[in-house]
């Protein structure tokens, strides 16, 4: 059973570029770049490649040299994080060029921005993709076949839109309402009948993403022996484990033994006869389950796997609509700095840090968050916008 | 229950003849731990016309005739803090130049009393006391009887003089309390800080029991609909208008705002020493069309004032709990609260200012006023935070503590 079990490991790294507080008083009075918070920016990032991408990619680099072309992984960045790597931390982009050149990651495509774009304006969408694409084209020279949408966010006309992209994989969440109670730990096919999804273990997945150091969780400590073994009894023949970048030294710090564990899996996978593939391989080696047919949107996020975290609340749906109806607007001024900076506002955390859902309790939502309240976000948020369309104006 | 607990508790005011937070805050206490059924004998120094059905009142000039002749009225529960010039030219004197002889005649009388009046209620369990005012009387009752002292402190010197003019005879009396209660019960982990902090008070016998608020005593059909206020966003400050409160700070921040939103009134309710200050101040900006004092409220008037907000404001110095931000919470009002507040540790909903950050300040309220979806959210959300709040859940908790051997009654 063992035998020819694959597995998709994929890693999603992204970090917003996050908006200063900006009151009235700076309405109109800014110049374009004073949007953002630089030194908040700059210090979430030193942090956080310190802390995760450079450790977690010298684990890479050396099963890289280890076991050559028998480890691989998926990876996705999004243009904004390259955007502020290339500015201060462009070794980070060498160690993945470095990778992508040995087969060791496959990279896959996303928006650009990180945006929410798909539900709102796809043209837009279209034009992000792209951009993206482009990106990887002239950074490392390769051409994505897979997608995978802002927070993976999928419903069935995703596929369609994205194949007319020139994609054949899509990454899907294993929701359960939509799996029905079949296994996600196979290859899946969209509703058009030629796009593959690739579905997320999420029960496997968020074992090491978020309960690895919970200490009140009754499987602490997680070992290697014991996550292959859940892996080896797992039913399928693909288990797709899909969880952020910042897993590995950020969300489990490096004193819960999170490296060791990575490497020790990376090493056992190859020892005990599972076999390491990327998106491309699996859907060239597999032959589709089944039909994954949502038609409504389904997300990783939380435990409602729905848009609620981004576009729960009226905040966050009057601050996404009052900033997609200044579309038309931006691109009537044909100002490239303009349209860039109207693109950054899509980023999806901006809408993420506005979620009530569970700000009392406080939880996963602070990661990384600026703001002391969803309020003061929507605030801030609405006043850039607002400092936005005087610049139309003008 | 066959054998019910007897408290005595020392009050200093009662609504409705109450100066402050303080007399509504004794009375929720107390007819709330009547329910729980206690027997409770609330003791006041002066003859009031008030009945409750859980409660046996004590009025000291009852018992001792004449005490309090020369004054009129009601003591304020807040001795006057003079305005910030006075006070720093004169560093010592002050205090004692503005200090209201009723307070200190009133606890002398009520230290006076206590031979009569323990013979008067005979046995009881426990001295339950409020804030400074009543603790010298609760404590010489200590020294006589050897019962439990426990102290419910609303508020400090440091609170009412917003940690810049501290009364130094109030803080010794203070001290003494922190030092001699058999158990310290504080209306939020905030100013349980401060009693830690300047007090010296121990985490062994210190505990919060928050505030409750059960709602006002109104009558839907009679809600005033004030007509002044026809087409106009509301800006409520409901407070005694005195240094702690800082409605200084929501005149300085309505300058701003009214220079960029238009048709919005502010409205401060409530009354006190710096009335005439603020009312000057005022003047000098030019705003007296826009900013209106109506004196202190009571129920309807007050409940209907809520019912009509846009915005509810609390830029105070030092706010022990806030009872009014809960009033505000249930009324559905968004709320903009000072950082330096107990009642933000339940509501979470809010935003928080530093009380002193006036451009901050406006800036929030024009906010709520510009972006409507933004007071929607937060007017539902408060709304469900305030919900859990109620007297007779403050009442559990401190029976909880009364019953419990955490404290070491000598």
């Amino acid at each position: 059973m063992t035998k020819n079990k694959k597995v998709l490991l994929y890693l999603h790294l992204h970090q917003p570029k996050r908006l200063r507080r900006f009151t009235i008083f700076d309405i109109g009075q800014r110049d374009i770049n004073n949007y953002f918070n630089v030194e908040k920016n700059q210090s979430i990032l030193k942090r956080v490649a310190f802390e995760s991408y450079l450790p977690t990619l010298d684990i890479f680099l050396k099963a890289s040299r280890y076991f050559h072309n028998r480890f691989k992984i998926a990876l996705s960045i999004s243009g904004v994080l390259i955007e502020q790597l290339q500015l201060f931390f462009p070794t980070i982009i060498e160690k993945i060029k470095f990778l992508v050149e040995h087969k060791n990651v496959e990279l896959i495509a996303e928006t650009y921005f990180h945006s929410l774009s798909y539900i709102f304006n796809l043209k837009e969408f279209n034009c992000q993709v792209r951009q993206q694409k482009n990106l990887f084209r002239e950074l490392f020279d390769f051409e994505p076949v897979t997608f995978r949408n802002t927070e993976l966010l999928f419903n069935n006309d995703l596929a369609y839109t994205v194949s007319r992209l020139g994609f054949k994989a899509i990454l899907v969440e294993g929701a359960d309402r939509v799996l029905n109670g079949r296994s996600p730990n196979y290859l899946y096919q969209a509703t058009d009948g030629k796009t593959y999804l690739l579905v997320k273990n999420y029960r496997l997945s968020d074992d090491i993403a978020f309960r690895f150091s919970e200490r009140s969780w009754p499987e602490w400590p997680l070992t290697v022996d014991k996550y292959l073994y859940w892996l080896e009894s797992a039913p399928g023949d693909l288990i797709c484990l899909m969880m952020d970048f910042e897993t590995f030294g950020e969300h489990h710090k490096k004193e819960t033994g999170i490296f060791n564990f990575l490497e020790c899996f990376i090493s056992e996978i190859i020892f005990r006869g599972f076999e390491f593939v990327t998106p491309m391989e699996a859907f060239k080696k597999l032959k589709p389950y089944s039909t994954y047919n949502s038609h409504q949107i389904v997300t990783w996020a939380d435990i409602e796997r729905d848009l609620s975290a981004w576009l729960g609340n009226d905040l966050q749906r009057d601050a996404a609509r009052e900033l997609y109806s200044l579309y038309g607007k931006v691109f009537k001024t044909r100002k490239a700095d303009l349209i860039h900076l109207f693109r950054h506002l899509q980023t999806s955390d901006h809408f993420y840090y506005m979620c009530t859902k569970w700000f009392a309790d406080g939880d996963v939502h602070k990661y990384f968050n600026p703001y002391e309240s969803p309020y003061e976000a929507y605030l801030s948020y609405m006043n850039v916008l607002e400092d936005l369309k005087l610049k139309l104006a003008n | 229950m066959g054998w019910r607990k007897k408290i005595l508790m020392l009050g200093w005011e009662w609504p409705p003849y109450n100066s402050g937070g303080l007399g509504p805050a004794s009375k929720g206490i107390a007819e709330s731990l009547g329910e729980l059924g206690y027997e409770i004998i609330f003791v006041l120094p002066r003859k009031l016309d008030i009945e409750s059905p859980e409660i046996k009142f004590i009025f000291l000039e009852d018992i001792l005739p004449g005490g309090l002749v020369e004054f009129q009225g009601q003591p304020s529960a807040y001795l006057p803090v003079s305005s910030a010039s006075f006070c720093l030219k004169n560093k010592d004197k002050c205090f004692w130049e503005f200090r209201n002889d009723f307070v200190f005649k009133t606890i002398s009388f009520y230290c006076s009393a206590i031979e009569e009046l323990l013979e008067k209620i005979g046995y009881f369990d426990y001295i339950y006391h409020h804030d400074w005012l009543t603790f010298l009387p609760a404590y010489l009752i200590k020294k006589r009887t050897g019962k439990p002292l426990i102290s419910h402190i609303h508020a400090t010197a440091y609170d009412i003089g917003g940690f810049v003019f501290v009364d130094p005879l109030i803080y010794k009396i203070e001290k003494m309390m922190i030092a001699n209660s058999d158990l310290l019960i504080t209306v939020s982990e905030y100013e349980k800080d401060i009693l830690k902090k300047y007090y010296g008070a121990g985490d062994a016998n210190t505990y919060v029991v928050y505030n409750g608020f059960d709602g006002f005593t109104k009558n839907r059909n009679a809600l005033l609909d004030i007509k002044f206020f026809a087409g106009k966003r509301v800006v409520l400050f409901v407070g005694r208008l005195s240094f702690q409160k800082g409605a200084e700070f929501l005149i300085r921040a309505a300058e701003d705002v009214l220079k960029r939103v238009k048709g919005v009134v502010f409205v401060i309710a409530g009354s006190g020493e710096q009335e005439g200050r603020l009312l000057n101040l005022v003047c000098k900006l030019g705003l007296q069309r826009h900013i209106y004092f109506t004196g202190f409220l009571r129920d309807n008037e007050l409940y209907s004032l809520y019912r009509r907000a846009d915005i509810f404001v609390m830029p105070s110095l030092s706010e022990p709990f806030g009872i009014a931000a809960l009033e505000a919470a249930s009324c559905g009002v968004p709320i903009i609260l000072s950082k330096n507040s107990g009642v933000k540790e339940i509501l979470k909903n809010v935003f928080l200012i530093d009380f002193w950050d006036t451009k901050e300040f406006s800036n929030k309220v024009v906010g709520l006023l510009k972006y409507k979806p933004l007071s929607r959210e937060m007017s539902m959300n408060v709304f469900k935070d305030s919900l859990g709040a109620c007297w007779l859940s403050s009442a559990r908790q401190i029976s909880t503590l009364l019953e419990s051997n955490v404290f070491n009654f000598a």
